[in-house]
């Protein structure tokens, strides 16, 4: 592959669906890089250079109405989604406010959903 | 209204039974609209406030019975009130006082007392009283209200009913050793009335009851050795049969005039107004009534059982006593409401007299005359048990939708994953168990958010925020949704969108849940090679969503039972065993929410027409 290879962070304290997606994107030439919450999260981005968020909501020590406060916070610049089952329209408008309105439904989304998503956000074929 | 020095003294008479407001005054006139029925108009002492409706006392001279002469012999009468003038309404019965108050004439001088509850003086060193039926009530308002002395009360009750608020007599004798109480049924006996009444004792005997109890009770006494002075009667109804009393007053056929007529059955009905008092102060709902100022004039049982404090600690003091706890803003926001004489419903959190919190569900009236906000009522009911019910069902609510949904996404993923052949080839036979595992797993997941859906709309939780939507991509999405069933199925879909939709103002969420139900209805009960159809149209107010399918249609006779919760048609359920009997069940919950209307139309065999109307603009956003 002579393109630059994209990394992707995953914020998903749920090991079997974060693998899943790790597993996915691998195959589709990503660089992916796993966070448990929020709290980890922020200390990847420190250290590593990451193209795009995928993020959960419901998370122990950090959730991620939190993690978006704190990439807000921070004037965050790097495009994300959020992923989740949390999918209330009061949960919504919190996440619009959040810069988190680029929201699919966990359980209404395939693996395939999810990737081809990302990619449109990415622009890469 | 009265100026303030009088209204002190109504202030101040309710809950110390100390000063009798006794006063003599002269007949001014007097009509018998009826035969059986006199009107007298009294003068009014300026003394005292007399409010439309209470029972005053009227008291005839003195009268003879076959063993004395008893000074004083009063009947409870309802009042109206003007300027200048007391109004007393007298029904006429055979009873001897009534026939008495019938001969009064212009010019004569009477006495009243009033009002009602007021007319027993007891001295510092206690009664005796003698009850029958609910003559009770004055003497319990005594008990209650801890007036010093020592009082021995005998009540009496017919055999077939028990006295209301025995209980509450109970509780006061174990509070206070001063006070002895026994209950009869039946009529008094000679010796039953010995034990509490003896010559040598100077507390007065105080009778309260039917008119032929009074009369009976009070001959006992005085053959007893009582003198006559030690006598006080108040005589709460002519006849002794209550029961029948009780019903001859919502009689319609005896009174045609009520309750079409309320203030005349309140005048000519005065046990009426004995009754309203009695249901105010017993009924299991709090009941408190403030002057326009907020200042607490009376409480009943119920009330001071939610709040643990009692009448007299409750008297003359404002609500914020239990309450308080709010900002001030809200009672700011609160008390400009109630003056400007509207009604009010809040929710607010108050604290009791023994310092445990509660929620409370209030609703404020303000009681006009005329225009003139003369008092409100307030009542309370305690909600913190329904309130916490509340939020453990929307707590619940929530786990499951985190707690059921995650593993089915993570069964859904992992299928996916091997049907891509990440983990090596399949063979056909593999494959096909592992579509099965998918399939059951998206209808877990349908079925999970379906009752979602349904207990939001159940609980009114269900939240509406609206934003502008393209109602072409929502529709456009959810067939790309139902791509493989109508693939499966050979189904020709049409699309008909009008070109120049208008913005449309709505929930794209719950949108996205009408158009679901609606198609894949349509797509799941079409047979292979049919049609579907949908169109978005619209005229100057609403838009509309038809939905329109060549399928199997919905039998006549089961049409109306369309939109139940679980229903599901004969057909429907030969077609498609896994249906779950909500989806349009919610559909119909959203439309009406939305402020929409759905139809439709069926013929079994042939197809079906659902059509969703919703207004362009103007449906609200409600949280």
């Amino acid at each position: 592959m002579t393109q630059v290879q994209k990394t992707i962070l995953i914020v998903e304290d749920e090991r079997v669906l974060a693998q899943a997606l790790q597993m996915k994107l691998s195959k589709e030439g990503f660089t992916v890089e796993i966070a448990e919450n929020g709290e980890e999260a922020l200390r990847i981005l420190t250290t590593k250079s990451i193209d795009f968020i995928v993020m959960d909501l419901l998370m122990p020590v950090m959730d991620g109405f939190t993690f978006l406060e704190q990439l807000q916070e921070r004037k965050n610049k790097i495009p994300l989604m959020v992923l989740s089952n949390l999918g209330q329209p009061s949960d919504l408008e919190r996440l619009k406010q959040l810069g988190g309105d680029d929201f699919l439904s966990k359980s209404a989304s395939s693996l395939s959903d999810i990737i081809g998503h990302i990619k449109q956000r990415l622009d890469v074929e | 209204m009265e100026d303030d020095a009088s209204k002190k003294v109504l202030l101040q008479r309710i809950p110390e039974i100390t000063v009798e407001p006794r006063f003599r005054v002269r007949i001014i006139s007097r009509e018998a609209p009826e035969a059986d029925s006199i009107k007298l108009v009294l003068e009014k002492p300026k003394e005292f406030i007399f409010l439309p409706g209470q029972y005053i006392w009227l008291v005839l001279p003195k009268r003879s019975t076959t063993r004395g002469i008893i000074d004083r012999h009063a009947y409870s009468i309802a009042s109206s009130v003007d300027d200048e003038f007391l109004q007393l309404f007298v029904r006429l019965t055979h009873s001897e006082y009534l026939q008495a108050v019938g001969n009064l004439k212009v010019g004569d001088e009477v006495e009243i007392i009033g009002p009602m509850g007021s007319a027993f003086c007891v001295p510092p060193q206690g009664a005796v009283m003698i009850s029958g039926g609910t003559g009770l009530a004055p003497f319990m308002s005594i008990l209650k209200s801890h007036v010093p002395g020592v009082f021995s009360l005998l009540a009496y009750h017919r055999e077939e009913q028990l006295l209301p608020g025995e209980q509450v007599l109970e509780s006061i004798t174990q509070e206070n050793s001063h006070v002895s109480i026994s209950i009869h049924a039946g009529i008094p006996t000679r010796e039953q009335i010995e034990t509490v009444v003896s010559p040598t004792d100077a507390r007065p005997v105080l009778i309260s009851g039917p008119q032929v109890f009074v009369d009976h009770v009070s001959e006992l006494c005085l053959s007893l050795g009582v003198r006559p002075d030690r006598l006080s009667f108040e005589a709460l109804y002519p006849t002794g049969r209550m029961t029948k009393e009780l019903h001859s007053m919502f009689d319609p056929n005896l009174h045609p005039f009520f309750p079409a007529d309320e203030s005349r059955a309140m005048k000519e009905l005065p046990e009426l107004g004995e009754l309203f008092y009695m249901v105010v102060k017993q009924t299991n709902n709090h009941v408190v009534i403030t002057d326009p100022n907020g200042v607490i004039l009376f409480v009943n049982e119920a009330a001071e059982q939610i709040t643990g404090y009692s009448f007299k600690e409750m008297y003359h003091q404002t609500p914020r006593l239990w309450g308080g706890l709010m900002s001030p803003a809200f009672y700011k926001t609160l008390w400009d409401k109630k003056s400007g004489g509207e009604k009010i419903v809040y929710e607010v959190l108050n604290r009791r007299k023994d310092g445990r919190l509660y929620v409370a569900l209030a609703r404020i009236t303000p009681i006009l005359r005329e225009d003139e906000v003369i008092a409100y009522v307030a009542t309370e009911e305690d909600i913190t048990e329904f309130r916490r019910l509340d939020k453990a069902k929307t707590e619940f609510i929530y786990l499951a939708s985190h707690q059921l949904l995650t593993p089915l996404s993570a069964i859904s993923w992992n299928a996916e994953t091997l049907l891509d052949g990440d983990a090596g080839a399949l063979s056909p036979q593999q494959q096909k168990y592992v579509v099965e595992i998918q399939q059951g797993n998206q209808r877990m997941v349908a079925l999970i958010n379906a009752l979602l859906n349904v207990s939001r709309i159940e609980m009114g939780t269900l939240s509406i925020s609206p934003e502008p939507v393209q109602l072409e991509a929502i529709l456009h999405s959810v067939l790309h949704e139902l791509e493989s069933s109508i693939q499966e199925n050979q189904l020709q879909v049409k699309q008909v969108c009008a070109k120049d939709v208008p913005a449309v103002h709505a929930d794209p969420h719950l949108l996205r849940i009408i158009f679901q139900n609606l198609l894949s209805n349509a797509v799941k009960y079409t047979s292979s090679g049919g049609q579907v159809e949908c169109a978005v149209t619209f005229d100057k107010e609403n838009f509309h969503i038809t939905v329109s399918d060549s399928g199997i249609g919905i039998p006549k006779a089961q049409q109306g039972k369309l939109f139940q919760k679980l229903f599901r048609a004969d057909n429907a359920m030969r077609k498609d065993t896994h249906g779950t009997g909500l989806g349009l069940y919610l559909v119909k919950s959203i439309v009406d929410r939305l402020g929409g209307t759905i139809v439709f139309e069926s013929v079994e065999n042939q197809g079906t027409t659902f059509q969703v109307s919703l207004p362009l603009l103007g449906i609200e956003k409600k949280i």
